[in-house]
């Protein structure tokens, strides 16, 4: 090896270190302040203990917007795959010219503000009467979740030969069984994938559970922030790292989802 | 074993907006026939084929099977046979699970399913396989196990789009064999479309020779070949000398004497009028020594290939003129080598006046 490619190595290597440092040291800060024996959020911590950890498990509330961010995780995720699987299907199956701009439609709300969207749906919400349901929240989240498995879903059906379905007809599969038995094993990890997404997303999402949130449908971001601003005590990291190790979990489940099949052809 | 259905054609034709995918076809297929659709890409075969399987609806027409209107009958329930251009197996099932697709759609039992693959298997010389995956095998492999799902719930019809078109030369010859041995053996109607005249003439009982959305020509492999219809024919099937007629006037002995584009003075049957002068490389003779034939050029050889038993050469005749030329090469044969100075020559009954 010469002195030259050494230096490139050392510098490559200095570069991830950098890169690495950069997006996990936040995270280790909050990590550690969670386990302080200060009242007040403390870096370095002196001493490392669990007891914001117990205060975090004898605050009922905290247990409650938990359950309730898994539950609308849940049913969004759900919506979002239903919706965004048949509106991928329409834009990439049909024929149809006018269709293909109804993609960029669907994958608008990715880019558009949070809280532009919530304020349009506000209203909306108040006037169908779901503003402390389950359900305002869960649709507020489903319109920013579609977009990502719509987009994971119409990868996986452009990814193979549409042949195969029409395959499944010619072989007696009617409309229902040739997407059960075709379409969904194709689309499969896509869809799962795209299901994770939507759960992180809601999972994670602030501004529109501010506005469509209820005290009694309030979501862990939502009362993390509510803490945020009244009382500034540790349990906040204690409940910030419980969600890293969640949304780690779950960033893993992708990573082994999106594993390349052992049974790929041999080129 | 089945016995094939017969297919018609009823003035079909399709409309993709503005664009003539299809003009009005009116065919009829015999039960168990092998029938080829033959033509370049665009030229409307994979449309005529679509609406046999469904996956196209007619603007006009209608199809039959055995009498049967299947114009608005759903894909499903055609009960028709379809092998793709890139086999369209189900990648996630083994090669059993994929044969047993059909069967499994149609509700038969267990044990009757394991039968009927199994025997598929045997029929496509695959047993022992049904355990692997479609990726496993090569392509000649999984046309086979394309051909034993799409025949092994006894379809009276069989449709298949470019089978061989993935396949590299010597696969696709050995496959064509085959495929013939597979239609004698499931007795089903073919209805085959393919761009490679070759391929077409190997297998069909007949061919159409399909162009802008039309059927040319309609006849045996002999038939097409000898007799081509017009010069988009002619020139399609195999290779041609094509000459358009600047005049044409008969010499009282049955024949038309003809004057080219290319200034020949030619001798001609004294057939149909038309455009076109056609003659088949392989009727034209050629040698160091003068000829006696209707019609005789000198030239010189501009280009020689010799390939499996026959050499084709390229003859410089008059000005700007060259002519194809197709002798068999027997061990014995002089070849003749480039720049070589020929004779050429062929009577006025190996042509065919042909229109435009």
């Amino acid at each position: 090896m010469t002195a030259g490619a050494l230096g490139e190595r050392i510098a490559g290597a200095t570069l991830i270190a950098l890169l690495v440092i950069f997006l996990i040291a936040p995270l280790l800060v909050v990590v550690l302040m969670s386990f302080t024996n200060q009242l007040y959020l403390a870096f370095p911590p002196t001493e490392l203990v669990l007891r914001w950890y117990r205060a975090l498990w004898d605050d009922p509330r905290w247990l409650e917007a938990g359950w309730n961010s898994v539950v609308i995780g849940t049913l969004t995720s759900a919506l979002s795959m239903l919706l965004g699987t048949l509106s991928a299907l329409a834009v990439t199956r049909s024929g149809r010219a006018w269709i293909q701009p109804i993609g960029s439609l669907i994958v608008a709300p990715m880019m558009l503000p949070h809280i532009i969207i919530a304020i349009g749906l506000y209203p909306t919400m108040l006037d169908l009467g779901l503003n402390s349901t389950y359900a305002a929240v869960v649709i507020g989240h489903a319109v920013v979740a579609t977009p990502l498995v719509f987009t994971t879903v119409t990868a996986a059906l452009r990814g193979y030969d549409p042949a195969l379905e029409l395959a499944a007809m010619t072989l007696g599969a009617n409309g229902w069984r040739s997407f059960r038995y075709v379409t969904l094993p194709m689309i499969g990890s896509g869809l799962a994938v795209g299901g994770i997404f939507a759960f992180a997303v809601s999972f994670d999402e602030l501004m529109l559970a501010l506005f469509l949130a209820s005290p009694r449908t309030e979501t862990l971001p939502r009362l993390l922030w509510e803490h945020l601003s009244q009382t500034i005590t540790p349990v906040i990291a204690a409940v910030a790292t419980m969600v890293l190790i969640f949304t780690f979990l779950l960033l893993g489940s992708v990573v082994l989802l999106r594993r390349p099949d052992a049974e790929e052809p041999v080129p | 074993m089945t016995h094939g259905a017969a297919i018609q054609f009823e003035t079909v034709s399709k409309l993709f907006g503005a664009v003539t995918a299809l003009q009005p076809t009116t065919l009829s297929i015999a039960p168990g026939e092998f029938f080829a659709l033959l033509g370049p890409s665009g030229s409307g075969k994979s449309t005529l084929l679509g609406t046999v399987a469904g996956f196209v609806a007619p603007s006009g027409g209608r199809v039959l099977m055995d009498g049967t209107d299947l114009t608005s009958m759903p894909p499903h329930k055609r009960n028709i046979g379809m092998v793709f251009q890139n086999y369209a197996l189900f990648p996630y099932l083994t090669v059993a699970q994929n044969i047993a697709f059909p069967l499994k759609m149609r509700n038969l039992t267990r044990r009757e399913i394991d039968q009927r693959v199994e025997r598929a298997l045997d029929m496509v010389r695959l047993s022992g396989f049904g355990g692997r995956m479609p990726a496993q095998l090569s392509g000649g492999q999984q046309q086979r196990v394309a051909l034993a799902r799409a025949a092994v719930y006894d379809p009276p019809v069989l449709l298949m789009d470019e089978p061989l078109g993935a396949l590299d030369k010597n696969l696709r010859e050995e496959m064509q064999e085959e495929l013939r041995q597979f239609h004698h053996t499931v007795g089903a109607t073919i209805l085959y479309v393919t761009h490679d005249q070759q391929e077409a003439a190997a297998m069909a009982d007949r061919i159409a020779i399909m162009n802008h959305g039309k059927a040319e020509q309609i006849g045996t492999p002999h038939d097409v070949y000898e007799r081509p219809a017009n010069s988009f024919v002619a020139r399609f099937l195999g290779e041609a000398n094509m000459f358009r007629l600047r005049s044409a006037v008969p010499n009282g002995a049955g024949c038309l004497s003809c004057e080219t584009d290319e200034s020949l003075t030619l001798l001609a049957p004294d057939a149909v009028s038309g455009a076109m002068i056609c003659v088949r490389p392989e009727d034209i003779a050629i040698s160091a020594e003068p000829l006696r034939r209707d019609n005789c050029f000198s030239g010189q050889v501009a280009d020689m290939v010799q390939v499996a038993g026959t050499v084709r050469y390229r003859v410089a005749v008059g000005s700007g003129c060259t002519l194809v030329v197709r002798a068999s090469a027997e061990r014995r044969t002089t070849v003749l080598g480039i720049n070589a100075s020929v004779h050429v020559g062929w009577d006025a009954t190996d042509m065919q006046v042909l229109p435009e």
